[in-house]
Order: structure tokens, then C-alpha cells, then sequence
């Protein structure tokens, strides 16, 4: 009984440490940026977002770069929203997440946490379900979900 | 007594009217009217500038010889990503000096705040691509006759072109259509004024265009990069066509068309904008004469 408990706490201990270690980081094409002093109004409606502390923008290619908090959620509905509220039009949203892969009903996906996941369009052979691992991407709504077309399939990156 | 004022009405027309009329705002893009450029909900746009008129005697010996020096503070919010809300106050000062008809000079002067002039931009059309926006916004806007049409001198009371208010409600109706790209800007506007008649003076009702070309020039070629800061050469224009002023202190001559051509100069960074420009009259309205106008100012974004 003691072997049991204590291997209970370990799965416990080991499931809250997998669903915690969730990486993200963002690279946003913004189409409409044209003039530097219009930068600022983008790099400032990010940065409001819980969890955005910095963000890199790099005016000729329209690229905004910037990494998420550890711990922290920001989901690309909310960084095209973001967008959208500075003025500007989202061109492409390219991440790169760490999480938990799952699979559901024949479908593929990746837990940025308990409630938001990222719908997979493609699963690369060297994909493995059940496994934390990190992915890169260029997401797209479809349907009214958030779908990620995985470009890169690497080892889960420690928070 | 009489004589003296009406000269510096005469004169007092030829600043009162275009410094009604300019309102240009806090963001980047033209020096001497507002783009189409967006602001995010929240985000504040401060503009402080420095504006000189001066108005020698021309070819008329008679006129006198007018400084306006004008500090408008324009404050700009943003209310939602396609509406904007703008405010703009300015301090004036007017300095005429008047030939007196018994011989000798004398100077008037004016000083205090002005009108306050309220305006809301709206965005109508969008249409964004890789560096580069195309947009159209219509303008509704009201100056407010906050500033004092009372002041007095060792002559009486100062005539209504010198007072520092312009004692009427003006409200205006207009649209701009910003193109940026990153290498250039071309903005044109269209705008109709009222302006409401007080006990003594009718002034004019106006149309005008303006157009606006801002070229990049520094960095040259590709930006690198982050966020440079940009020089840009700005050149501007602006038609229009006042009506007749009417009323007992309206001038015998007033009214008509006028052209004038701003070449300027504008530093823009990501968070502040230097600015530099000079309005040269090519056709002036009846009894208006100006000689130049120069304004130099700074933005910030907050």
C-alpha cells in the first residue's frame, strides 16, 4: 500500500509537471505596418496581453517576435485579436509550443494547457502521442478552431 | 480710432481665417492636415507646435504689419481601433503694428487662449499588405468659441481678427485617403467648414483640399533591422475657397480663392515625431495677405 500511494504521488507529481510545461513563442506577420511611428501602437496592444512582457517588431518584413511568460497562456485568437485592435491585419501567426501531444476521435493535438488546445494538421512521422514535445508551425482558423500546421517536430524545451 | 481697427481687421483676416482652418494632428504623416493612420483604443497622441505668421505690408503701403505666434497643444485618443477622438487648444499671440491716421505708429496686441477645437476621424476603409495600407476616414469636427473676443486696448476694444477667440461655433465635415507604403506616403483631404455668424461678424464658410507627399529618404534602400527611425521630405498643398466675410466688422474685401504650397521636413521614430514646415501663399483671398507661415513641431505617443 505504501508502494502504491507513493507511486501515486508520482504519477501525480509527474502529470501536473507535464501539463505545466508549456512553451510559446510567437512570430506574427502584420500586414498594414508601414511607418515606425505605427509601430509602437502594435508593440504596445501585445505587450497588454497577460503574459506578453516583450515584444520585438522588425518593420521591414512586418515581423512581430515575442515569447510567452512561463506558466502563461496567450492563444492566437488572442494575438489576432491583439492585432486587429492595434489597427493592423494579421498576415500569418508562426509559433513554436511545447506541450503535451494528444489524440482525439482520429484527430491530433497539442495542450497549451488544461483547456486550450492547438488542432494539428498534419502529424509528422516522428510525432509521438502521449509525449511532451515541441512543435513548430504557421496556425490557422478553420472552423472555429485554431488548427497548426507542424513544420518542425523537436524534444520538449524545459521551462 | 475707427481707421485703426478696420486695418487691423483688414489684416487680421488674412491670420484669423488659415489659423482657424489648420489642425493638423499627432501622428505621423502630413505636417499641416490629419492621415488615416490608426490608433489603438487607449493609446494618447500629444503634439506641441510653434507656429509663426507674419504678414508684411505687401503691395498695399497702407497694411499693417502682423506676428501671429501661435502654440497649439493637440491632445488625440484613441476610442476604438477605427475612432479617434482629437482635441486641439492653442495659445496665441497677435501683434499688429498700425500706422495711425494722425501720423505715427501704434501696436496692438493680443494675447491668450484660443478656441478649442474638437474633431473625430473614423476609418472607413482598410485594406493592409505587406508594408503597406490603404485607407479612407471621414472627419467630423467643431471648434468651439472658448477663446475671449473682449480684449481691450488704450484704442477701445480690439477689432474681432485680433482678438485670440474666434466668438463663433464652426463645425466641419470632411474625409482624408492615407496610401503608405515603407518608402513613401501620399494623403489628400477634402473639407467643408461653417461657421456660424456672432452679433458683429459673419466670417466665411470654407472648402478646401489638401495633399500631402512624404518621401523617404533616410534610411536609403533596405531597412535592416528592428525599427529604424525615418527622414522624410514632406511636400504639401493645399486650394481652397473662403466665402465673404459679412457683418459690421467685416472687411470691405475678404473672401476668394487661395493656394499655397508647404514644403517641410519630418524625423519619425516609433515613439516621437520632429517636424518642420513652411506654407508659402501662391494665390491669397481678398484682403489677405501673408507672408509666411512656419511651424516646427514634436509628437509623442503614449
Amino acid at each position: 500500500m505504501r508502494v502504491t500511494a507513493l507511486a501515486a504521488l508520482i504519477s501525480l507529481f509527474g502529470a501536473t509537471t507535464a501539463s505545466a510545461q508549456t512553451a510559446l513563442q510567437y512570430e506574427v506577420r502584420v500586414e498594414g505596418l508601414a511607418c515606425p511611428f505605427c509601430s509602437y501602437g502594435l508593440e504596445r496592444t501585445l505587450r497588454e496581453i497577460s503574459g506578453i512582457d516583450d515584444v520585438a517588431v522588425e518593420l521591414s518584413s512586418g515581423l512581430a517576435r515575442f515569447e510567452v511568460a512561463d506558466q502563461q497562456i496567450v492563444t492566437p485568437a488572442a494575438v489576432r485579436q491583439a492585432v486587429v485592435d492595434a489597427g493592423f491585419t494579421v498576415g500569418s501567426i508562426r509559433l513554436t509550443v511545447t506541450g503535451e501531444v494528444g489524440s482525439q476521435d482520429g484527430k491530433t493535438w497539442i495542450a497549451l494547457d488544461a483547456r486550450h488546445r492547438l488542432w494539428l494538421q498534419n502529424q509528422p512521422s516522428t510525432l509521438r502521442v502521449g509525449q511532451p514535445t515541441t512543435l513548430t508551425g504557421t496556425v490557422v482558423r478553420r472552423g472555429g478552431r485554431e488548427v497548426l500546421t507542424v513544420e518542425r517536430v523537436g524534444p520538449a524545451r524545459s521551462t | 480710432m475707427r481707421r485703426v481697427a478696420r486695418l487691423a481687421v483688414v489684416i487680421g483676416a488674412s491670420v484669423g481665417l488659415p489659423m482657424l482652418a489648420l489642425c493638423p494632428v499627432a501622428h505621423a504623416g502630413p505636417i499641416t492636415f490629419p492621415a488615416a493612420l490608426p490608433v489603438p483604443a487607449g493609446q494618447v497622441l500629444v503634439r506641441e507646435q510653434l507656429v509663426w505668421t507674419h504678414a508684411g505690408r505687401g503691395p498695399r503701403p497702407e497694411r499693417a504689419r502682423v506676428n501671429v505666434l501661435s502654440i497649439p497643444t493637440l491632445v488625440g485618443v484613441g476610442l476604438h481601433r477605427q475612432v479617434v477622438l482629437f482635441a486641439v487648444l492653442p495659445f496665441v499671440y497677435k501683434n499688429a503694428a498700425v500706422d495711425l491716421p494722425t501720423g505715427g505708429r501704434t501696436t496692438r496686441t493680443a494675447r491668450g487662449f484660443g478656441d478649442l477645437d474638437l474633431f473625430a476621424r473614423f476609418t472607413l476603409v482598410q485594406r493592409d499588405g505587406p508594408g503597406r495600407t490603404l485607407r479612407f476616414a471621414p472627419l467630423l469636427g467643431l471648434t468651439m468659441p472658448t477663446g475671449s473676443t473682449r480684449e481691450n486696448d488704450d484704442f477701445g476694444r480690439l477689432p474681432a481678427d485680433l482678438q485670440v477667440g474666434g466668438g463663433a461655433w464652426s463645425p466641419r465635415l470632411g474625409g482624408v485617403l492615407t496610401w503608405q507604403t515603407l518608402d513613401f506616403e501620399l494623403d489628400v483631404a477634402l473639407e467643408g467648414i461653417l461657421r456660424a455668424p456672432d452679433n458683429e461678424l459673419d466670417r466665411g464658410d470654407e472648402v478646401r483640399g489638401s495633399a500631402s507627399f512624404q518621401l523617404r529618404v533616410f534610411p536609403r534602400g533596405e531597412l535592416g533591422g528592428g525599427v529604424p527611425t525615418f527622414l522624410y521630405l514632406v511636400a504639401e498643398t493645399q486650394a481652397g475657397w473662403v466665402m465673404r466675410d459679412k457683418g459690421s466688422l467685416a472687411s470691405i474685401q475678404s473672401g476668394g480663392p487661395y493656394w499655397r504650397v508647404t514644403p517641410g521636413i519630418q524625423i519619425v521614430a516609433m515613439r516621437w515625431v520632429v517636424e518642420a514646415a513652411a506654407e508659402i501663399p501662391v494665390v491669397q483671398p481678398e484682403g489677405g495677405h501673408v507672408d509666411v507661415r512656419t511651424r516646427v513641431g514634436v509628437r509623442g505617443s503614449f
